[in-house]
């Protein structure tokens, strides 16, 4: 190949990369929830949100308990939960298994594994139900404010958009099925 | 004023109404053979005329309702049509069905169940700008 050629040849690849990185934008990140009844018509509930017009609309909101992307805690009063100080206590604390309440109705254990938060409830009784929580200890991070008896929604849809695709929550009973979870899709199917 | 103005004065108006963008459509069908259909096909124009003849009180009333919403819907309306088509909601119960979609610019609201099926859509800058322009309306007539 004759030099000129070459150095087009370069040219040409160059701006075809560059261009290609231009357009990767940050891709959007959407949340969905998806409910499915197990029993009865079959009743389904899916919902589709970018992550982005949640965290454009939470600043304003200013009710009760939602304000400035910030959702109080209910029945805390004068910040009796210091949720910053018990997430800092575990994100600095080793993988293991925190809590494990063996009720007559359910069991029910928290625990960090591999950087994530897990809580799990077995139900005994009734539906069996089954409730699985999976959060990034990032994420949990930044679900706290500086206030106590405050969680920090606004930060934590912020946190989301950053990681990849994953299940948040999923609930599982003889009635239902329950699904919460994040990927780059803008629809359920 | 001659007839030949008033009829120019009105085929502007009516040029402007017909001619402005964005429809807001509405058609209900009875769920059954021969049921009735109405289709109701309004120009955003329309919406904006009305609220032009709308009563002060009636608009200060809404404007008092709907103001503190008002950023709230101007940041969604705003946020819906730079995302790309989803359907937002979906629920079906048995033989009811509601779906609320973002497709293009507009939102399209289909409800359907035993005895009617309803489709509402209409373009997503509308909810902004009908309830800016109660926003203001309704801020004028408290200064008058």
């Amino acid at each position: 190949m004759s030099k000129p050629i070459a150095r087009l040849a370069i040219l040409v690849t160059a701006i075809f990369c560059a261009s290609a990185i231009l357009r990767a934008a940050p891709q959007e990140k959407w949340l969905h929830v998806k409910v499915e009844e197990r029993s009865g018509k079959g009743e389904v509930v899916k919902v589709n949100v970018p992550l982005s017009l949640a965290e454009k609309l939470l600043p304003l909101i200013q009710s009760e308990d939602l304000k400035g992307g910030k959702v109080r805690i209910q029945g805390c009063h004068h910040g009796e939960i210091d949720l910053p100080g018990i997430l800092a206590a575990v994100r600095d604390a080793q993988d293991g298994e925190y809590v494990t309440v063996e009720g007559g109705d359910e069991d029910v254990r928290v625990a960090k594994q591999n950087g994530l938060l897990l809580i799990t409830v077995r139900g005994k009784r009734g539906d069996h139900e089954k409730v699985d929580v999976r959060l990034p200890m990032t994420i949990a991070e930044s679900l706290t404010s500086t206030e106590k008896g405050e969680i920090d929604l606004l930060s934590m849809i912020r946190a989301l958009q950053s990681h990849g695709d994953m299940q948040l929550v999923s609930v599982e009973s003889d009635h239902e099925t329950v699904g919460v979870w994040i990927d780059g899709r803008n629809t359920i199917d | 004023m001659s007839g030949k103005s008033i009829l120019l004065v009105g085929l502007i108006i009516l040029a402007g109404v017909t001619l402005a963008p964005g429809f807001i459509w509405v058609d209900v069908q009875e769920n059954y053979p021969e049921g009735t259909r109405i289709v109701l096909p309004v120009p955003v124009s329309f919406v904006n005329l009305g609220l032009m003849f709308a009563p002060n009180e009636a608009l200060e009333e809404a404007a008092s309702e709907v103001g503190p919403y008002a950023p709230l819907i101007e940041a969604a309306c705003k946020e819906l049509e730079r995302i790309p088509d989803t359907v937002l909601v979906e629920v079906r119960d048995g033989q009811d069905r509601v779906i609320v979609e973002k497709r293009g610019d507009k939102i399209y609201v289909d409800v359907e169940d035993r005895h009617d099926r309803v489709h509402v859509s209409f373009p997503v800058r509308v909810v902004s700008s009908v309830v800016g322009k109660i926003t203001r309306a309704g801020t004028a007539v408290k200064h008058l």
